[in-house]
């Protein structure tokens, strides 16, 4: 296992960089700064919102003052020329002077502002005149027909003279009425002082005012009665310049400077304007005062978002940041650390999968290691086989060597005919067990090396185990046992000579080791399956031998039974395991053993091929040969059986040198005849090789191919000519070669394919002359 | 012992007096006065300054001064209200403003009664005075023409009309000048009677007896008010219709009086010295003249000296006492 991983990401080979906390901080900034702006916008236009209508409002209400201001003191003058037009209501000529004092008088005492009154007669004479600081005038009849006053008075019944500032202080109006329009007209000095009284009941919240300007933009009215009395020209404000021309500011500088919130209204028809103006610190009062609060407030909740933020961010980046470190550990090799992550989310089904790979990798690991040890056990084991394996064979082979050594000293010490001889037979008996020795090594180093491939064909079990009988039986009657084969019809699915390899290994440990009684072979079908039995009556295998017997050199008893190398039966399971046929064993001690092993039932079941009979008649030099035919097309061998036979042969065809073997039935044919070409990149010369050698015989054969090339030397080579045959075998061929060269050059694509009459016969005619050639037939 | 001085230090701070923004700043008046004690008129002043804002306990101080009729008095009053380093000086009658007015150019010098600032030198012009004087006029030039048409009224038969007065007191001459020219024009008599204090006032109408003066208007000045209820009595012991500037005369007897509310001239005062307060440069405040003049009539006194009341007059009246 690895060590134990340190806490911080600095195992070996990992990143050097300090762990980042990136993430934690985007967050945080990516939170506070969504609020920092939401938040301030918001607030922004809140206070934007509450400006724009606080001040509509405050325009509004004030514009109303305004309107009430200007009708106020429109009412002040109304009220004058209402006390004026009792004045004039009669006729000059029906009131008499002493009542017309009297009214005057009265008038005086009623109307304050009205400093002097002067009545005109309908012609415009002045015909009295009261005062408060100067004396009575009656009936000083001075012409004043022309004065604006009257002309206007009686042209229109009411005349507003400028304003006019007595001993450059107080402002003075000049109001005339005539209340019928002729009679009397009454001209007044309106001291407009008086208007001060009304502008000051005018409240404009806690430090507004409103004041009261002429058309010509000069101060009539004030709270502050000395900007009055100094003849202050407002004028130049831009809110009076704005009235006189009609349009409507809202924000202006009052006469002093400060910024005011101005609103007007016209007193028609003297053309005044009254201003209403307010100071814009007080107007906008609520506004700051709610922009403090909304601001404390936005201050708070910035103060808000950020913590928010940060405490938000630290719970999103902790589970990650419990991955992050958690999969940095895994990562260095603490496989058996898992993640926590308690988040109910993704997270924390990421975290699961996570912890969930770390303990795949642990059991990997486990399982790898634990393979590893296995296998490792197993090869010391095999190993340790071999070794055994080798000192006993090297314990074998020792024995026969040495027996060899003596027989080879006798003999050279023995002078005597027959001695020698007998010394001889005995080395030669030697050298015969240590060559099938090595044979039996050999085979199991070639099975072990898997050089040993299986040719897998279909044929009938007979044959087999025919050969089996012819094998044993003289051996068996040798010892006195009773061997009975029992044969079956059964065709089955293997490879012909390993499979008898394996049967006569069998067969022979059961006539080796029974010492009386009997031996039977037998067939059972079982599950799809052909059951071959070996039974004997033998001492039997006790069962926990059972296993161990197909050990190499494991033999069960003394050499008391002779020969035998214990490795029959290795041999035996490592053909089996090569084939896929299991091999049972069933036996009890004392009481003898039964061998079986199971081979696949042929697809088709076929009846042997029976050898044909040739029809009687003239007697044909090639009459009652045995003719083996090997080619992998079948209608070459339907064809070339129908030609034998109507020469009176006996032929086996098959596909390959297996298959006529297992055809043959023990029989020995007298020619072989095979294709160049074979199935399975098998060629002629090899077939023919193996067949003479399964069968342990020298037969004539020749090849027949549409091939004319070159090439028919190479496969001499390739054949390996390990014996004599097929160096004979081969100069056949370079003759029969030859033969067909010159055929073949006469009637071109003989022998494959397609039906040529002419082909066909020439064909006949070759075949048959190199079969003769090949018999050493001479034909007179 | 570092630490017993830091305390000291803060103590001291904190006892000594603050110039704090405005509010706890005494502010230093002076009253100047030919008048020979407080009077109802006075208070007026002090009740509207303590309207504005200016408590006499807590940040106004006044200094008071009392020429009790003598003239000689004022000057050296004068000074000492100005070494007494006072921020305004608030003066009743044309001589204490005048003296005021010698006394400093410095000092911002309220008048709350004068009887005509142009024409006794006070200031240069109503709308802009000009140097250190600003404050209230009554107007008494203007008024003294239509006193004489008042008793011309009461009395239509009488030739022979008196000015009773300081002839010290410029507004009084100025008074006086104005009735003489109408009188010319009417073609009746005016004469100047100069009586300045209570004590000549005696010797003042055996002279008007002697020269059968048949009615008399009597100037307004502090002394003659304060004064009022002998000259009412001798009036009325000389059985002489008179004409008062103040309806105090009236109040205690007197025939009739035409002429301001001298407590609103009071009141009107405060906002000057509250101005002044405020840093405004007296040479920039307007003078106001005062716009509301009584006629107050006393019925018995007339029927007493056997005059008829016109119904015009009745009319021009303001009110009428039984």
């Amino acid at each position: 296992m690895s060590g134990a991983a340190p806490d911080t990401v600095a195992a070996p080979g990992a990143m050097p960089k300090k762990v980042r906390r990136r993430l934690f901080w985007k967050y945080v900034i990516v939170v506070a700064a969504v609020v920092g702006v939401a938040l301030p916008a918001n607030w922004l236009f809140g206070i934007w919102l509450s400006y724009r209508d606080h001040k509509a409002s405050l325009v509004r209400i004030q514009r109303e003052q305004a309107e009430a201001a200007a009708t106020k003191i429109g009412q002040f003058v109304k009220e004058i020329e209402n006390q004026l037009g009792w004045m004039t209501q009669l006729p000059w000529s029906t009131v008499t002077p002493e009542e017309r004092r009297f009214d005057a008088l009265r008038l005086l005492r009623q109307v304050p502002a009205i400093t002097e009154l002067a009545l005109l007669d309908e012609a415009g004479r002045e015909q009295l005149r009261v005062s408060r600081v100067t004396l009575d005038v009656i009936g000083s009849q001075t012409d004043l027909s022309q004065h604006p006053a009257f002309v206007e008075a009686v042209a229109r019944k009411n005349y507003y003279g400028p304003v006019y500032f007595r001993r450059g202080s107080e402002p003075y109006l000049t109001l005339a009425h005539a209340e019928n329009r002729r009679d009397a007209v009454a001209i007044a000095e309106v001291n407009l002082i008086f208007v001060w009284d009304v502008i000051s009941q005018i409240k404009v919240g806690e430090r507004g005012k409103a004041y009261v300007v002429d058309a010509a933009g000069r101060l009539i009215a004030h709270p502050d009665i000395s900007l009055v009395l100094r003849n202050t020209d407002f004028s130049a404000l831009p809110q009076v310049r704005a009235a006189r021309t009609g349009t409507s500011p809202d924000e202006e500088r009052d006469v002093q400077g400060a910024r005011v919130l101005t609103a007007h209204a016209a007193i028609a028809p003297l053309g005044w304007q009254v201003f209403v103006e307010l100071p814009l610190a007080e107007a906008y009062a609520p506004v700051y005062a709610s922009l403090l609060a909304t601001s404390l407030m936005l201050g708070g909740g910035l103060l808000l978002a950020v913590i928010a933020s940060l405490v938000l961010a630290g719970r999103m980046v902790r589970p990650i940041r419990a991955l992050q470190t958690g999969a940095a550990r895994i990562g260095a090799g603490a496989l058996d650390h898992r993640i926590e992550i308690a988040s109910g989310d993704e997270l924390e089904a990421l975290g699961e999968q996570f912890n969930h790979m770390a303990a795949q990798l642990q059991d990997s690991y486990a399982n790898l290691e634990r393979k590893v040890e296995e296998r490792t056990h197993e090869l010391q084991l095999a190993n340790l086989a071999k070794s055994r394996f080798l000192a006993a064979a090297s314990h074998d082979l020792r024995q026969p060597l040495h027996a060899l050594n003596l027989f080879v000293a006798q003999l050279r010490s023995e002078s005597d005919e027959a001695e020698r001889r007998r010394i001889a037979g005995r080395i030669d008996a030697a050298v015969a067990a240590m060559n099938e020795l090595f044979n039996a090594l050999l085979d199991i180093s070639k099975l072990d090396a898997g050089v040993m491939a299986p040719q897998v064909t279909e044929f009938p079990v007979a044959r087999l185990l025919k050969r089996l009988e012819t094998t044993f039986l003289a051996s068996a009657r040798e010892k006195g046992l009773d061997l009975r084969i029992v044969s079956s019809r059964a065709s089955i699915r293997s490879d012909f000579i390993l499979l008898e390899r394996i049967l006569l290994n069998l067969v022979s440990n059961a006539v080796r080791y029974t010492p009386r009684g009997g031996i039977v072979v037998g067939c059972r079908r079982r599950n799809g399956l052909l059951r071959i039995d070996v039974c004997d009556s033998g001492m039997g295998i006790p069962q926990e031998e059972q296993r161990n017997i197909f050990g190499e050199f494991v033999q069960l008893t003394s050499s008391e039974f002779g020969g035998g190398l214990g490795l029959g039966l290795a041999i035996v399971d490592r053909l089996s395991r090569l084939l896929d046929h299991p091999i049972e064993v069933s036996s009890k001690a004392g009481s003898g053993s039964r061998f079986s092993i199971c081979v696949p039932l042929a697809a088709v079941q076929e009846q042997p091929v029976e050898l044909t009979v040739p029809a009687a008649g003239l007697r044909d030099p090639l009459q009652g040969k045995l003719i083996v035919v090997i080619d992998d097309d079948p209608l070459v061998l339907d064809g070339m059986r129908g030609l034998l036979q109507s020469w009176g042969c006996r032929i086996v065809t098959a596909d390959s040198d297996n298959a006529a073997l297992a055809r043959l039935n023990d029989a020995k044919p007298d020619l072989i005849i095979s294709d160049y070409r074979l199935a399975h990149g098998g060629n002629g010369f090899q077939a023919i090789a193996r067949l003479n050698r399964a069968i342990a015989a020298e037969v004539p054969a020749f090849l027949i191919s549409g091939d004319t090339g070159p090439e028919w030397l190479s496969p001499a080579a390739q054949a390996g000519r390990p014996d004599d045959a097929a160096r004979d075998h081969q100069s056949d061929a370079e003759s029969l070669q030859q033969w067909r060269r010159r055929d073949a050059a006469r009637y071109p694509a003989a022998g494959d394919g397609g039906f040529n009459p002419n082909a066909a016969a020439a064909m006949t005619a070759s075949v048959r002359l190199l079969a003769f050639k090949a018999l050493r037939i001479t034909v007179t | 012992m570092r630490r017993r001085e830091v305390l000291a230090l803060l103590a001291g701070f904190a006892a000594s007096p603050q110039p704090a923004a405005g509010a706890k700043r005494i502010r230093r008046l002076g009253f100047l006065t030919t008048a020979s004690g407080p009077a109802r008129r006075h208070h007026a002043l002090e009740d509207a300054l303590a309207d504005l804002g200016y408590q006499a306990a807590g940040n106004l101080a006044i200094e008071r001064r009392y020429a009790v009729g003598n003239l000689e008095l004022l000057p050296a009053l004068a000074i000492d209200l100005v070494r007494a380093n006072v921020d305004v000086i608030v003066t009743e009658t044309t001589p204490a403003a005048l003296a005021a007015k010698k006394a400093t150019s410095r000092i911002p010098i309220v008048m709350a009664t004068a009887g005509d600032a142009l024409g006794s030198g006070l200031a240069d012009s109503l709308a802009r005075p000009g140097g250190n004087v600003t404050g209230m006029t009554f107007r008494g030039t203007d008024l003294a023409s239509k006193r004489l048409e008042v008793l011309r009224e009461l009395k239509p038969e009488a030739r022979r009309f008196a000015f009773f007065g300081n002839s010290r007191i410029i507004p009084e001459q100025l008074a006086f000048a104005a009735m003489r020219s109408i009188a010319e024009s009417l073609g009746i008599e005016a004469t100047f009677i100069d009586a300045p204090m209570p004590e000549s006032f005696q010797v003042a109408f055996a002279t008007m007896a002697a020269a059968k003066i048949e009615a008399v208007s009597v100037a307004e000045s502090a002394v003659n008010t304060e004064a009022c209820d002998q000259l009412v009595v001798l009036a009325a012991r000389d059985q002489l219709p008179a004409i008062y500037g103040r309806r105090e005369f009236t109040d205690a007897g007197g025939l009739v009086s035409y002429g301001a509310n001298f407590e609103d001239l009071f009141r009107r005062a405060a906002v000057f010295v509250d101005k002044i307060f405020k840093g405004s440069n007296p040479a920039d405040i307007p003078i106001e003249q005062s716009r509301k003049f009584e006629l107050v009539l006393h019925g018995r006194t007339a029927r007493t000296l056997g005059l008829t009341v016109p119904r015009s007059l009745l009319a021009r009246a303001d009110e009428v006492i039984e």
